[in-house]
């Protein structure tokens, strides 16, 4: 247990072993402030006065009855501590000096086992876990692959992890961050593979985190972040099985916390962001054709609309004559600048998703659909927007959208709006500075002390399979070079085939 | 001061990037006229001029890394203290800096002017100085593996600018090189001078070598990125000559802008806008190199701290920017900056060269006496 | 640093307004005319597109007076309720009379204003530009001229004609520039042949035929159609005799699919002869007679003659165009190339001009003649 949990609880009043049976309900009772649920049970075997309590809604009752009460009572022997231990059919057993100790373990889902005038309490925990299934991962959903989600409870995403990740060379190591509200954190790498450096980083800022409470895995991945100013996240945040051990496979550090769906996946650059775990189930060159896609849609999503502003405010003659003509008429009717209009609209974007995600899921899709084509019809009809505006701004939308982590899509959308602005005042100019600006902060940014840039600054050109782009598995038998990790080869390279000529291949097994 | 520098394993840069580290900061607005500049003095043999100054350049940039390599890790100042002693050093090392400076300053003068004629004519100097100044600001902070990274991807960001030229280069007119050969030896030279303010940036090797990580693979990147340079104004000069003829391109001061003023597309109507956004892509990485030199200078020099001057430097840089408009000032502070930087960047390591040689030759028959 | 941030955004604000230009606001001035006034101003109509809800017809027509173009624009700009703007600028139509006078004055803003666009297209009005731009209301006159030069050009019926290389010809001594002579024909304009410009001044215009034959000589040919007409006589013997009761004493051929190259050579600087080899390869699509090509006799017949046929036509052309002393191919240009430390000055080579001699050579090849035989 942590130090400072242990000074925390030691403030309050000791109870000091032995006690009578009634002394010790009193103090279990001050300890749990009069729990309502908190039941004793007191029973007599042998002329041994026993005592069994707990807090009903904890525990499994079936099991506290069949392996605990049956052979307590039935079993008819002279009880000590040291037949407690071993002679019941339970588990995890524990043995506690103190009234505290016992109290939290009873608030974690044990029964305490008091025998009158012993100096220990003995302890089982029979935790009645209530947690969800695991589910289909919703909002980093993906088409083929397996299709597992991490849960809110750490004994079940350990155990999906494990399972995935079939290696006695996995490494987690336990940490408990929060000196009020105390949570279990799990560092899992691999121990053959991970950049030892990263690891002791990550464990590092780990054990110096002095928070009282952290709520999520999400808002552990904020506080432990390389740079906090930033709207880029800098740690790989994923709901899915499969991405998590993925990262845990090319050598990466991550963790995982207790009652929280999120896994953190460190160190990430900026294209990791982009890279789904479907492009390795999909053939190279489709997932490279994928991959670039998003790229892409990432580079429309954050310049079509200010490239819009600045043009119509500003460079009407780069507009091709066409265009132009289209334009002029459908932005003739509104009375507003073109940096009011876009702002106007893009925020209807944002409060229909919003909106979506706060509504129930039926509802939610129906505002979705209604609200985008019926909003955007009768704005353009009210002479609020124009129409050529609707399809830049929904196709900006919608390219935000295709980012694999949910995170990167919603850093992407927010920095749109000072590019925005800026290109309302300064035109083509101002788009260009907004760029240059973020082109150097991507730089200056690194994840976990590693450069957020990689591979491309600093350059290396094996890491760009994988990173930008994908090559057939025949040709990328490289993990990471950048991150240095302990074995950089995923497997030995074929021996170069021998150069064929056309008809020296075997043709159509026709025998 | 310390002749050798150490430098901290993470600090280093490999020498790959001396490439664009080069290519980039002798390509700054500078390209943008030197073909008018060398048409001037070489007429249509303008080409045959440029050939010259790249191998002149060549020829300098070796000679700059044998003097480098005479010693164990150092740069201009060290050499200048092992050469003059300590207080001489200082005097040469302060007119480098502001030397560094004024270029520097005409880099930014020069771009404002070029947006405000492009762009916006009616453009506050001030605000596009704050402007650049604050991507400067922000990346100089960074340190230098963020000013070589800047000029890296800015590089990779904006070469596809020249693809762009195919267009003006199917409009040229052959026949403005004829007759061949005409320029007197005289006149190439003078036009192979006229290049020196578009080749003016390679006394950043004298800076940079220090940081770089495998210094004996770094002749070649630097080799390249001059001929990338070299072949740059080669193509942009021929481009304008063709496309031009004689007495148009000696009155354009941007023939290049124009030429791609001559660009239309199906989605892009007027490229040369583009072009001079874009360009800020380009004199960006310059600037935060320049200024990064000069932080680094003074730090050597004097120990001043880095944040320091680099305040100092943006001050004077806004103040610089803000006033200077009229066009045949900012004229004339290019050609001063190129008349010095020609001394500076391309005879002074003439002049070092022997010098070195004779002082690591005196202390070798030292150490023989000894 | 991070407290000089607020600082520097205010300073941002305080001085940061560029003046906008927003789409709606303005009149975007795509088709300019010039024409002489009697007075020896300029008399200026424009053709620009405003975006007014209430306005149906989108083009809008605007004259002024002025003696430059800018002038023009800014003369302009009092009758508009639109701020005109030209960078969208597509056509520059210049009256007759106005170009006698030369036009280059108000082209060269476009390679010295940033703001102007260096793509363009000149013409030159039969009558005054005023006429052709005003000429119908029904179709967007801007668009329509425009699509009118840059059609025929990529049909390869014009020869090169756009104000990058009006200007290129102009700056360069020794080759005059050529552009599209526009006339109205039913309320519509047409091109109705080529405008010869002796430097920046217009002197005569060419007809179609010659326009072909200038093309012929100046660029190459990927992809052209040419109709054209010999005497019967040579081929009577191949026509089928049963369908031969026209009368008439010429036969046509139109080439398809003509691929030209051409080569200019100077024989010699001091009596300045010239060679212009010139060869056509090209197939035969149409002949107004049942002509019957059974070998390739008869083609070699109709290739013969049509040689000769260019050949004297290319000759006929080159005596008017020495007698007018305009310079579309040239010459002079060939002549300053090959002579050495000798600037040829313009006044020079039109002194010179009339006194070349030029042999042109034509050879022509016909490399199918359809799918019948």
């Amino acid at each position: 247990m942590d130090k400072r949990t242990r000074a925390f609880q030691n403030s309050k009043k000791k109870g000091k072993l032995p006690l009578s049976i009634e002394q010790l309900k009193k103090s279990i009772k001050d300890q749990l402030h009069d729990e309502a649920d908190l039941i004793f049970k007191k029973i007599n075997v042998q002329n041994k006065n026993i005592l069994v309590f707990y807090i009903s809604y904890l525990i499994d009752k079936k099991r506290l009855d069949e392996n605990l009460f049956t052979p307590l009572i039935y079993g008819d022997k002279d009880w000590t501590v040291e037949k407690l231990l071993a002679g019941l059919p339970l588990g995890e057993s524990k043995e506690h000096q103190t009234v505290e100790d016992v109290c939290t373990k009873l608030i974690s889902g044990s029964i305490g086992i008091y025998i009158e005038s012993e100096n220990k309490i003995v302890s089982y925990s029979i935790l009645n876990n209530q947690q969800r299934p695991i589910e289909k991962p919703e909002r980093e959903s993906i088409v083929i692959g397996p299709q597992a989600a991490f849960s809110e409870s750490i004994e079940t995403n350990l155990n999906l992890v494990r399972s995935s990740v079939r290696s006695n060379d996995l490494v987690a190591e336990k940490f408990t961050i929060g000196s009020r509200l105390p949570t279990e954190v799990r560092l899992l790498y691999l121990k053959s593979l991970a950049n030892d450096d990263d690891v002791q980083t990550m464990r590092q800022r780990l054990t110096d985190l002095k928070v009282d409470d952290i709520e999520d895995g999400s808002v552990l991945a904020q506080y432990v972040e390389d740079s906090s100013i930033s709207v880029f996240p800098q740690f790989y945040l994923t709901e899915r099985v499969d991405r998590f051990s993925y990262g845990i496979s090319k050598g990466k550090v991550c963790v995982l916390a207790d009652g929280s769906p999120e896994g953190i996946v460190a160190p990430t650059t900026f294209f990791g962001f982009f890279e789904s775990t479907e492009d390795v189930y999909f053939r190279w060159n489709v997932a490279t054709f994928f991959r670039m896609l998003r790229f892409i849609a990432m580079f429309i999503s954050f310049i079509l609309t200010p490239i819009y502003v600045a043009g119509v405010t500003f460079h009407y003659e780069v507009i091709p004559t066409n265009l132009l003509m289209t334009l002029g008429e459908s932005r003739s009717k509104v009375p507003f600048p073109p940096v009011m209009e876009v702002l106007f609209l893009e925020l209807i974007i944002e409060l229909l998703r919003e909106a979506g995600a706060r509504l129930p899921t039926k509802v939610g899709q129906t505002i979705g659909i209604v609200g985008g084509i019926v909003l955007g019809q009768a704005a353009v009809e009210a002479g609020l927007t124009s129409n050529v505006l609707i399809i830049v701004i929904a196709m900006s939308a919608l390219a935000s959208f295709t980012a694999p982590s949910y995170l990167m899509g919603t850093a992407i959308r927010v920095i749109r709006y000072p590019l925005i602005i800026i290109a309302g005042l300064f035109g083509i100019i101002g788009v260009t500075f907004g760029l240059c600006l973020l082109i150097i902060h991507l730089l200056r940014m690194t994840s976990l002390g590693r450069p957020y840039f990689l591979p491309v600054y600093p350059f290396v050109y094996q890491d760009l399979d994988n990173a930008l782009f994908r090559l057939p598995f025949g040709v990328s038998n490289k993990r990471s070079i950048a991150y240095r990790l302990k074995d950089d080869t995923r497997y030995k390279e074929k021996k170069s085939a021998k150069q064929k000529d056309i008809d020296d291949f075997g043709g159509y097994n026709e025998h | 001061m310390n002749i050798n520098v150490a430098i901290k394993p993470g600090l280093r840069i490999r020498a790959f990037y001396l490439f664009f580290i080069i290519a980039n900061i002798q390509t700054g607005t500078g390209i943008m006229g030197v073909s008018s500049y060398i048409y001037k003095e070489a007429k249509q043999d303008a080409w045959l001029s440029i050939l010259i100054a790249g191998v002149f350049v060549h020829i300098i940039i070796f000679i700059m890394f044998i003097i480098l390599n005479k010693y164990e890790n150092t740069d201009i100042f060290g050499i200048q203290t092992d050469l003059f002693g300590k207080w001489i050093s200082r005097i040469l090392g302060t007119v480098f800096i502001i030397y560094l400076f004024a270029s520097l300053l005409t880099v930014l003068i020069n771009y404002i002017q070029v947006v405000q004629v492009f762009l916006f004519p009616l453009l506050s100097p001030w605000l596009l100085t704050i402007l650049l100044l604050l991507i400067v600001s922000y990346s100089v902070l960074g340190g230098l593996r963020v000013a070589v990274g800047v000029s890296f991807i800015f590089f990779l960001l904006s070469i596809w600018l020249v693809l762009f030229l195919y267009k003006p280069i199917t409009l040229m007119d052959l026949g403005h090189f004829k007759p061949l050969l005409e320029a007197s030896p005289k006149e190439l030279l003078l036009g192979a001078k006229a290049t020196s303010y578009s080749f003016l940036g390679l006394e950043i090797l004298f800076f940079i070598y220090p940081f770089i990580d495998n210094k004996k693979r770094a002749q070649l990147p630097t080799q390249l990125g001059i001929a990338m340079t070299t072949s740059l104004i080669l193509l942009v000069t021929v481009t304008s000559i063709g496309f031009f003829g004689g007495e148009r391109l000696e009155q354009t001061i941007w023939p290049v802008l124009i030429l791609y003023k001559s660009i239309e597309y199906a989605v892009v109507e007027r490229f040369d806008i583009i072009v001079v956004s874009q360009w800020m892509m380009v004199i960006t990485p310059i600037m935060i190199l320049l200024v990064w030199m000069i932080t680094y200078g003074m730090k050597r020099l004097y120990s001043f701290s880095q944040k320091k001057t680099l305040y100092i430097v943006l001050f004077l840089l806004l103040i610089g920017g803000g006033t200077i408009k009229e066009q045949f000032t900012i004229q004339l502070i290019i050609d001063y900056v190129a008349k010095v930087g020609f001394w500076i960047a391309f005879i002074y390591p003439l002049v070092l060269f022997p010098l070195v040689l004779i002082k690591k030759k005196i202390e070798k028959k030292k150490e023989g006496y000894n | 640093m991070k407290s000089m941030f607020p600082i520097v955004c205010m300073f941002v604000m305080l001085i940061g307004c560029v003046p906008t230009k927003q789409i709606e606001k303005l009149g975007i001035v795509t088709s300019y005319g010039a024409d002489l006034l009697e007075d020896g101003s300029i008399g200026n109509t424009l053709l620009y597109s405003q975006f007014d809800p209430n306005i149906k017809e989108p083009v809008q027509t605007a004259e002024s007076q002025a003696h430059s173009y800018e002038g023009a624009i800014d003369a302009a700009n009092l009758k508009t309720n639109y701020k005109l703007v030209t960078g969208q600028i597509r056509t520059k139509v210049f009256g007759k009379e106005l170009a006698k006078t030369g036009i280059v004055r108000l082209l060269s803003t476009h390679f010295r204003d940033a703001s102007e666009p260096a793509t363009l297209y000149i013409a030159v009005s039969d009558t005054t530009a005023k006429d052709v731009l005003t000429s119908t209301t029904e179709v967007d006159l801007s668009k329509f001229l425009y699509n009118l030069i840059d059609n025929n050009r990529k049909r390869e019926i014009l020869p090169k004609s756009d104000l990058i290389d009006f200007l290129h010809k102009y700056d360069d001594v020794g080759i005059d520039p050529v552009q599209p002579l526009i006339t109205i024909e039913k309320k519509r304009p047409v091109i109705d042949s080529i405008a010869l410009f002796q430097d920046d001044i217009y002197v005569d215009s060419l007809s179609p035929e010659e326009t072909f034959l200038i093309k012929l000589t100046t660029e190459k040919f990927k992809a052209g159609t040419h109709e054209i007409t010999l005497p019967k006589e040579p081929f009577k013997e191949d026509i089928g005799y049963d369908t031969d009761k026209s009368d008439k004493e010429t036969i046509h051929f139109v080439l398809n699919e003509i691929r030209s190259k051409s080569k200019v050579k100077l024989d010699d600087t001091e009596k300045l002869s010239y060679t212009v080899e010139i060869k056509l390869v090209s197939r035969l699509i149409e002949i107004s007679e049942p002509l019957i090509i059974e070998d390739e006799k008869t083609i070699k017949k109709i290739e013969k003659h049509s040689s000769e046929h260019f050949t004297k036509q290319l000759e006929e052309m080159m005596e008017k165009l020495k007698e007018l002393n305009v310079d579309p191919i040239g010459f002079g240009k060939i002549y300053d190339e090959e002579t050495r430390n000798k600037k040829l000055t313009n006044k020079e080579w039109r002194d010179l001009y009339p006194t070349i001699d030029v042999k042109f050579n034509v050879k022509v090849e016909i490399i199918r003649h359809g799918i019948m035989q």
